[in-house]
């Protein structure tokens, strides 16, 4: 059972404990900052927060034992002399980060490597715990990664980093708006896959084009890693094949909108999605917060309920803020209000632990 | 938002010289960010 749970919100790093059956904040860290995500590597112990201070920078943060120490952060390459490049809205793209919105750890058998994604769509890699960090050029300087649009931001970012348990070379990673990429040697080269997605936003020409999709969170099940979850800006995907196609799941109650989506470690039919009215309101239906749960492969959802707010809620929840542990028991689900959730059956039952944190970003078991 | 011509983005959103054609298609779409 995991007894350590990490908060990122807009205004600091909490740390959330199990004591005597109750959960509690316990720690509160970078007080005042916005902490955009955390990462703890399970290999090591390590803890990783990534700060966004606005115009003084994007920081990263390593904690030990001896506690917080900050480190090198992905830094983008000088362009090109006489290159220039534009977003979608036609201004110059800095080539720099804007922010830092993936942490992940690589495989067992590469102690000290970090994957990082970034805005505007930097991938980056450290072997030395985060002291150094290499940009993924194949990836950066893939022609279509130029197609790339904002999606979750006005520039486009790659928030998902899945590493194959079975294969530390075998990388997939999601970017909105860019769909999903795939590397087989560690990033030396990337395939385009996710086939079967659809896109509303986007001319019909475009509609099913794996580069025009607005992928919300991608994971993949570490006991079958053949099996990969989407929720998609357009709906509920799910691929049993590396993510090389994808079936869209329909007929989902309240909504098949939202940004999360956890998937269990041995079960790879059981996965959970935080519903919401789709893009034009994001908020939940009827102002009442729900959960949704299949348990074999989307054929069916419970709609999950108890203990979480069911009149005048509007707390929405962000990709990276619902986090299941380990053992696939317990959740957690944090939202833009400020409230925070913790289920330990699977999330037929929710209990509180606060609802007056600063808007969370990021819930992560430590 | 955002405008496609021809199923590739407008590049001059300032003084609107992406060419358009007599048969081209144009779609205007909300933008997506804010998730």
């Amino acid at each position: 059972m995991s007894e350590t749970i990490l908060i990122s919100t807009r205004k600091g790093l909490f740390t959330v404990s199990r004591m005597a059956g109750k959960w509690e904040i316990t720690t509160a860290d970078f007080l005042g900052d916005n902490v955009s995500i955390t990462l703890t590597d399970w290999r090591d112990g390590r803890r990783y927060a990534a700060l966004d201070h606005g115009h003084f920078g994007v920081k990263l943060h390593r904690w030990t034992k001896m506690g917080w120490e900050e480190i090198a952060a992905p830094a983008y390459p000088p362009k090109p002399d006489g290159y220039e490049e534009y977003d979608m809205w036609n201004r110059p793209l800095n080539w720099s980060t804007a922010r830092i919105w993936a942490l992940a750890a690589g495989g067992p058998d590469e102690p000290g490597l970090i994957w990082c994604g970034t805005l505007p769509g930097g991938l980056f890699r450290s072997t030395d715990y985060g002291q150094s960090w290499q940009m993924i050029r194949a990836l950066w300087d893939h022609p279509k990664r130029k197609q790339w649009m904002g999606g979750g931001a006005d520039l486009p970012g790659i928030h998902s980093i899945c590493v194959d348990p079975r294969d530390s070379k075998r990388v997939c990673i999601a970017a909105s708006t860019g769909g999903l990429w795939f590397t087989d040697d560690s990033g030396a080269s990337w395939t385009q896959r996710g086939e079967g997605m659809r896109a509303e936003h986007v001319p019909p020409e475009l509609t099913h084009d794996p580069i025009a999709q607005d992928v919300h969170c991608l994971v993949q099940c570490p006991a079958a890693p053949h099996r990969m979850w989407v929720q998609h800006h357009n709906g509920i995907f799910v691929s049993s094949d590396e993510g090389k196609t994808f079936s869209e799941i329909n007929g989902v109650e309240p909504s098949t909108f939202g940004f999360p989506v956890v998937v269990h470690p041995r079960e790879a039919d059981t996965a959970w999605f935080v519903p919401e009215i789709k893009d034009e309101k994001r908020i939940p239906r009827d102002g009442r917060l729900v959960v949704t749960r299949t348990r074999d492969g989307g054929k069916s959802f419970d709609v999950l309920t108890q203990g979480l707010p069911q009149s005048h809620a509007y707390d929405i929840v962000y990709r990276h803020a619902l986090a299941l542990s380990e053992s696939g028991d317990q959740l957690a689900l944090g939202s833009t209000t400020g409230g925070l959730w913790v289920s330990e059956d699977q999330g037929d039952s929710w209990m509180c632990v606060t609802h007056t944190l600063p808007p969370i970003y990021s819930v992560r078991f430590s | 938002m955002t405008i496609f011509v021809d199923g590739q983005i407008i590049r001059d959103r300032a003084r609107l010289t992406d060419v358009v054609g007599e048969t081209s298609s144009i779609y205007v779409f909300q933008a997506l960010s804010g998730g």
